[in-house]
């Protein structure tokens, strides 16, 4: 079919254009998943690899590089709950011919399933555990992705009194402590398309000490209750502690619904379960008493115009996403928001893009920071500083160069 | 992936995406029907459409059109690129909190990459949080430096910048060490970069050997025509940048990425990394090697086609673990040595493994490893864990 007639055929029936565009916005996503080659080259029927001594770096092997496509927790795009932890409950000594038991933990899914010391693990789920062409492919990931929703999995195992390899189906034990909940949040505008909700469990005696499987971010659409939950790590909890569990919804760099104040929980005596937090508009005054989640909700989308504009005056390019990650967590615990602008002064990138000599290194960091060049009795200045300090002497002396160039 | 001689590297019309014909009969539908007059539609209206709905209104069918155009976007459909950036944070909310599991009393000393050390200066911030009389001294030197320090000093650990060979772990163990082994902890990335006009669409192993060493066992390559390249780049000299041969970069790539190889002669030397990125922005012929985060709009990173797959320069192929031109940050220490020091550099590891010490290493320029690569980390480690 020619262009002209499609596009007349489009004229006369316009309705269909609805369609084209709802196909345009699917195909998309289509052609992402069809662009993913299969997971290959790992052998299925647990047949040991023999391991060539060279190393991984550079183009890697010349067979293809077994890798698992999608990461191990990687959540399905509208599933509301982080994964739980499935264990068997063993201790293990990694080889190239599979995974030896070491010990079995007593009254865990593997005792159950017969599994001893000397047991050698070959595959689960059908793919080869152990060290692979120098890459270890470690068997409780593997668990992680090939388990079922009911936590079980198929794993060949070599006895070791026997030595047959068994085919066994393993009912895995759950070890996580789970917090489920909905959210809910008074509906004045329909979400904007791309907005992601967050679930977080925090410590709130000690902060800085994050809980294993304590974070949840996912898509959102208009529907509600939003059902989620958070499968914790129970080795991250103690019983003399306190914590909490807040909830925000995102778009961009703005921060739209949010807890208005984080609700204490206690998830040390076991799971938790009906936990409904309503979320209101960021911008809503909050009630005598609260502290709001305001303030960090105006913080937040601070940061990331403040982290997107170093990094495009500084390193002229926008940060990625670990980098963003990075920075919006470290600021969101308080820390000094100056430390961003020395890190990246001092950061390899900042020299080699300033031309990978000391010179142009003070000229560069006197532009970006003071908008003027240096003069030469600056530049002599700084360069005998950096002389003097040696090589790893940057950090200091941007430090140095930071302090002196802030306002009074 | 092999280009048939003679043929053309543009991209066809049937090259395109499905997505990109259709916003294009799409915006013509949109702009044709925008410009037709409302008597012009209703003489070509279809019994088969159902246009009594629309009879008694007064819109025309084409504002019809544009309204359900617009409101398509409200059906909230997500993109692809936004699901990307999901799957990418699920990687990164992966990476396991830190806690403290061991004990971290006394001196820890790192010698060897500069910039290393600037790294360790963060995270001797960041851990004292968990392990207050932990102290963590780094001293810069350079990568050999600091596995010439460990010869006299094996109780210490060593920041380099390349994978630890064979070689490198004898000398170790015949200076006294009994355990010699390297823990990567960060990941330092580069890419090929050609022009923005170069038609290449990736580049295999093979073709980059054959570019870059320019001889008889790999193929000679003077021209792009070489690697079936047509019309305006057929006849055009192949222009390799390069830093040169004591640069960090020229050693590495000729160890890991021609195997040993040299680069051949008629290379151009630069004096940095951005004189060698600057000079392919300026030649279209230019070919080089660089820290992949000099990527700018002024030159094109080559994906690589390795096997039958196509793995683009950037973050995402990274953290999946499928990109391969990395070079690991590696701490080396000795895994035998005293108890209490071995100790100390095992906790200080476990913290540089965690979620807060990888992105600890993402501030200050690197890229973090993924979970199954902190798995094989602290299988080397030596950590025992609970499956």
């Amino acid at each position: 079919m020619s262009q002209m007639d499609l596009t007349g055929w489009l004229q006369r029936y316009p309705h269909c254009a609805i369609f084209a565009v709802a196909l345009l916005l699917v195909s998309d996503s289509a052609s992402a998943q069809f662009g993913y080659p299969a997971d290959v080259a790992r052998t299925r029927d647990g047949v040991p690899a023999t391991v060539p001594l060279q190393s991984n770096f550079g183009w890697g092997t010349n067979t293809l590089t077994p890798s698992s496509l999608t990461p191990n927790t990687l959540t399905p795009a509208y599933s509301y709950a982080s994964n739980p932890d499935w264990q068997l409950g063993i201790t293990v000594d990694n080889t190239t011919s599979g995974v030896v038991v070491r010990g079995v933990q007593p009254r865990s899914a593997a005792e159950r399933a017969g599994l001893e010391a000397g047991d050698i693990i070959l595959t689960v789920g059908g793919f080869q555990v152990g060290y692979v062409d120098n890459r270890l492919f470690d068997v409780g990931e593997e668990i992680r992705r090939r388990v079922d929703a009911q936590g079980s999995v198929r794993m060949l195992v070599q006895d070791l009194r026997t030595g047959k390899v068994n085919l066994l189906s393993v009912n895995l034990q759950n070890v996580s402590v789970s917090v489920r909940g909905d959210v809910v949040w008074r509906n004045y505008n329909s979400l904007p398309p791309g907005a992601t909700l967050q679930v977080r469990v925090d410590n709130v005696s000690r902060p800085y000490q994050s809980v294993g499987g304590g974070i949840l971010n996912s898509y959102i659409n208009q529907n509600q209750p939003v059902p989620f939950e958070l499968n914790l790590d129970p080795s991250y909890l103690v019983a003399t502690e306190r914590y909490q569990i807040q909830a925000m919804i995102r778009s961009g760099d703005q921060i739209i619904y949010s807890t208005p104040a984080p609700v204490v929980i206690d998830p040390t005596r076991g799971s938790l379960s009906n936990i409904r937090l309503e979320l209101t508009p960021v911008g809503v005054v909050p009630a005598a008493g609260t502290s709001g989640g305001n303030n960090y909700s105006t913080a937040y989308s601070t940061n990331v115009n403040l982290i997107n504009d170093y990094y495009q005056r500084y390193l002229n390019r926008t940060p990625t996403q670990s980098e963003m990650t990075a920075w919006l967590e470290y600021f969101a615990r308080g820390k000094s928001e100056e430390d961003l602008p020395v890190t990246l002064l001092s950061s390899t990138e900042f020299y080699e893009r300033s031309g990978s000599t000391d010179a142009r290194f003070i000229d560069r960091m006197f532009r970006v920071v003071v908008n003027r060049a240096p003069s030469n009795e600056e530049t002599n200045q700084w360069l005998q500083k950096l002389l003097r300090l040696g090589p790893q002497g940057r950090s200091q002396v941007v430090k140095e160069f930071w302090k002196a160039a802030s306002p009074r | 992936m092999h280009f048939e001689a003679g043929s053309t590297l543009e991209p066809t019309s049937e090259g395109r995406s499905l997505r990109s014909r259709l916003l294009q009969f799409v915006a013509t539908t949109i702009e044709g029907s925008m410009s037709m007059s409302r008597v012009h539609f209703k003489a070509n209206a279809s019994p088969t459409i159902a246009p009594h709905c629309f009879r008694g209104m007064r819109l025309s069918m084409n504002w019809v059109a544009l309204i359900c155009f617009a409101m398509s976007f409200l059906v909230g459909l997500t993109p692809a690129h936004l699901r990307a950036e999901h799957e990418l944070q699920a990687i990164i909310d992966s990476l396991e909190p830190y806690q403290a599991k061991s004990v971290w009393k006394g001196k820890v000393v790192i010698v060897g990459s500069g910039s290393v050390a600037g790294l360790a200066e963060m995270w001797s911030r960041e851990v004292k949080v968990f392990h207050s009389d932990a102290v963590l001294e780094a001293v810069g030197g350079g990568s050999e430096f600091g596995l010439e320090h460990l010869l006299t000093k094996p109780e210490d650990v060593a920041a380099v910048t390349r994978p630890l060979e064979q070689a490198d772990v004898e000398k170790l163990k015949s200076a006294g060490m009994k355990e010699p082994v390297a823990i990567i902890v960060g990941l330092d990335a580069l890419a090929v970069f050609v022009h923005p006009k170069n038609p290449m669409q990736s580049i295999t192993p093979d073709q980059f050997r054959k570019i870059y060493c320019n001889s008889d066992k790999f193929g000679k390559c003077a021209n792009w025509g070489a690697l079936g390249l047509a019309e305006s780049f057929e006849a055009k000299p192949v222009v390799v940048y390069d830093r040169g041969a004591s640069s960090g970069t020229q050693v590495y790539a000729e160890r890991y990425l021609l195997q040993g190889e040299k680069v051949r002669a008629d290379a151009q030397n630069k004096d940095s990394n951005l004189a060698v990125v600057d000079a392919v922005a300026a030649d279209e012929g230019g070919i080089c090697i660089a820290p992949l985060y000099l990527k700018s709009d002024k030159v094109k990173a080559l994906p690589l086609a390795i096997g039958e797959r196509m793995i683009t320069a950037d973050e995402s192929s990274i953290l999946l673990g499928q990109y391969p031109l990395l070079r690991p940050i590696c701490l080396v220490f000795d895994r035998g040595g005293k108890a209490e020091t071995v100790t100390n550099i095992k906790t200080m590891l476990q913290y540089v493994l965690s979620r807060e010490g990888q992105l600890d290493a993402v501030k200050a320029g690197y890229f973090p490893l993924n979970i199954d690569q902190i798995r094989q980390q602290q299988d080397v480690l030596g950590l025992e864990m609970v499956r």
